[in-house]
């Protein structure tokens, strides 16, 4: 990470609306290349919707998303050129059911990238390795822990080679148990990188992995600090809340 | 005839004295017989509600089954035979079905070129049924195979069907009926409104408005009609707007109506379906830079299909006795071959028999059906039900 080198991701004034309700209020940020970002905040602040603006699964009402210089936009047509390059990992895992392990990993490859079957074989095997479920290719998602499934959706994303992995609260819908196997994959992935910006309420891997924290509430970023100073010093009623609920929950 | 008739033999088991003592003690004896009356206590005589309802079936069974041999076995009639032997006899005139069963089937088919429509329905059937085998799907390979081999056959049978090749006689059209003309109608028409029911479900759910409005005014005007309404708008109506140098075939107007109607009902499965994907999965093939085609033929479209397959058989069977209808429109089908029959001045007055022998025919077919789609379910009814 250079202080020099543009931004990965530069979000200008974005705004996004439900009807009257404003989800997103003016949002500021820059994601340097290879740098872990944490988003957290209560329920509704606006977190994930940040995340589906990101890759322009919603389309934002105002302010501009630049990914890599390239604006990303439904109207001018590059949010699906850009979509294929950020990886997006869900709280319910969205895995594809009809579909073995092994082909929810080599679909989009061989769709989008149009790569041969060996190649996207090959691909999906490597980061089923890596995320320590080879042994599983075969299966149906439903065959599997949620853990196993979230650690699968991860390998999936990693197929398609992602500049950019957005994760929306990926161990929210997990058991207990099950948390530490798909965090644990996401600090291996920290560690390789990736840029990354991990929607979550895992406070130890904030403190773990990540180099900035963002704190956000209704729709707007209230704090942005790396772990040390967002834990060290909170003078902010919210965020002194916020993680007192959490930590209580 | 007893013999023959072994429901009262089970019958019986209720007058054996001492049920209630057998039922304490293990069995220690499991001979042929013993275990049969454990089987018929625990199925048939588990209650007093239970008994009353199987000795209720006993007695129905007892009044209509020996009726009905009679009928069909005992006083039927095999040729040779003419009408006045039937009459005579008083039961069913199998002689009927075996001097008129060629023209049932056939209809006015040239007799001489039977064989014709008979290899025809005989290759279709056939073919259908291989592609139907869940194996021939498994590798990409043999896929190709089947994609590969329909279209040759398909033409192939329209060539047996019309001839003017190889020394074929030429059958015009006009002259096709009976079962091939019930199963082009069937078939042809299952096929397309499935496609069509595609795009209209499709259609109904997009984000176009223009789209959407014209898919839902479609589905419901079509659901509205009865399909007789719609046969008879077919072949009367839409002659009077066409202009005059234009005709289309009577098969074709009738075949269009069918596939505009059914359509209609298959879109609405489908669109059930639909609705009950979870978002996420439109949301993760989206994520994954999958375009809209790409992500409902690969994703989504086959979860829907395999959560649909008992209402899209229940659509199939049902279309496929409604082609019947088409003897509204003077069409000689199988039910139209049928009542030809009955006019037959040889066997003037018959009117079961020939009912009888095309609802064997419609009934295996449906049975078959409705047996495949058991088994469809089996393989694939649990997969893409939840997320």
């Amino acid at each position: 990470m250079t202080e020099q080198a543009p931004p990965l991701v530069r979000v200008r004034g974005l705004e996004k609306r439900f009807g009257d309700y404003r989800a997103l209020a003016g949002i500021d940020l820059d994601i340097a290349r290879g740098e872990r970002l944490v988003v957290c905040g209560p329920s509704g602040s606006g977190k994930s919707t940040l995340a589906y603006c990101l890759n322009g699964l919603e389309p934002h009402d105002a302010g501009r998303i630049l990914i890599d210089g390239m604006p990303l936009d439904e109207e001018l047509g590059t949010a699906h050129e850009l979509r294929r390059s950020i990886g997006m990992v869900f709280q319910s895992f969205n895995l594809f059911p009809h579909l073995s392990v092994l082909e929810n990993c080599t679909l989009a490859p061989r769709l989008v990238l149009r790569l041969g079957e060996q190649e996207a074989h090959r691909r999906a095997m490597e980061n089923l390795e890596r995320v320590g479920i080879a042994d599983q290719a075969a299966k149906r998602p439903d065959r599997l822990s949620g853990g196993q499934q979230q650690r699968v959706a991860i390998a999936r994303a990693l197929c398609m080679r992602p500049r950019l992995m957005l994760f929306d609260e990926p161990t929210s819908a997990l058991d207990p148990e099950m948390v530490k196997e798909v965090l644990d994959v996401m600090i291996e992935l920290a560690q390789s990188g990736m840029t990354m910006v991990c929607i979550t309420h895992e406070m130890g891997f904030a403190r773990a992995a990540a180099d900035r924290i963002v704190f956000m509430d209704q729709g707007r970023i209230i704090r942005e600090a790396p772990p040390k100073t967002f834990f060290g010093d909170q003078q902010d009623p919210r965020i002194r809340r916020f993680l007192a609920d959490i930590t209580a929950g | 005839m007893p013999a023959a008739f072994p429901p009262p033999a089970h019958g019986r088991p209720p007058a054996l004295p001492n049920p209630p003592d057998r039922a304490g003690p293990p069995r220690v004896e499991r001979g042929l017989v013993q275990r049969n009356l454990a089987w018929a206590r625990a199925n048939l005589f588990a209650g007093p509600w239970n008994t009353l309802l199987t000795l209720l079936v006993v007695a129905l069974l007892l009044w209509t089954v020996p009726a009905l041999l009679d009928w069909a076995v005992f006083d039927a009639t095999l040729a040779p035979a003419d009408i006045g032997l039937c009459m005579e006899r008083g039961g069913a005139c199998w002689a009927m079905l075996q001097d008129t069963w060629r023209m049932i089937l056939f209809g006015p088919y040239p007799p001489a070129e039977h064989w014709r429509p008979a290899l025809a329905v005989g290759l279709f059937a056939l073919l259908v049924v291989i592609s139907l085998v869940p194996a021939m799907w498994l590798t990409a390979g043999r896929r190709r195979l089947l994609l590969a081999v329909w279209p040759p056959t398909l033409l192939v049978l329209a060539v047996l069907m019309h001839g003017g090749v190889a020394g074929l006689p030429v059958v015009e059209t006009r002259l096709w009926g009976g079962l091939p003309l019930t199963v082009i109608l069937a078939s042809v028409g299952i096929a397309f409104a499935f496609l069509l029911s595609l795009v209209l479900a499709l259609g109904r759910q997009s984000s176009m408005p223009v789209v959407r409005i014209v898919c839902i005014a479609y589905i419901e005007l079509m659901r509205g009609v009865p399909l007789i309404t719609l046969l008879l708008m077919a072949s009367i109506l839409l002659p009077l707007t066409l202009p005059a140098d234009v005709t289309i075939h009577p098969y074709l107007r009738a075949q269009l109506a069918f596939i505009l109607f059914f359509a209609a009902y298959m879109a609405e499965a489908v669109r059930g379906g639909l609705q009950a994907i979870p978002r996420g999965q439109y949301a993760a093939a989206k994520a994954m830079g999958l375009s809209y085609w790409q992500s409902m033929t690969r994703v989504i479209l086959p979860q829907v299909l395999r959560m649909i397959i008992p209402s899209m058989v229940n659509i199939f069977i049902s279309a496929f006795k409604d082609t019947s209808l088409v003897i509204v429109i003077s069409m000689l089908d199988l039910l139209g071959t049928a009542k030809a029959a009955t006019s037959n001045p040889q066997w003037w007055g018959l009117f079961i028999e020939p009912f009888a022998f095309i609802s064997a025919i419609y009934l295996v077919v449906c049975s078959a059906m409705s047996w495949y789609s058991r088994l469809l379910e089996r393989r694939y009814g649990t997969a893409g039900a939840h997320d």
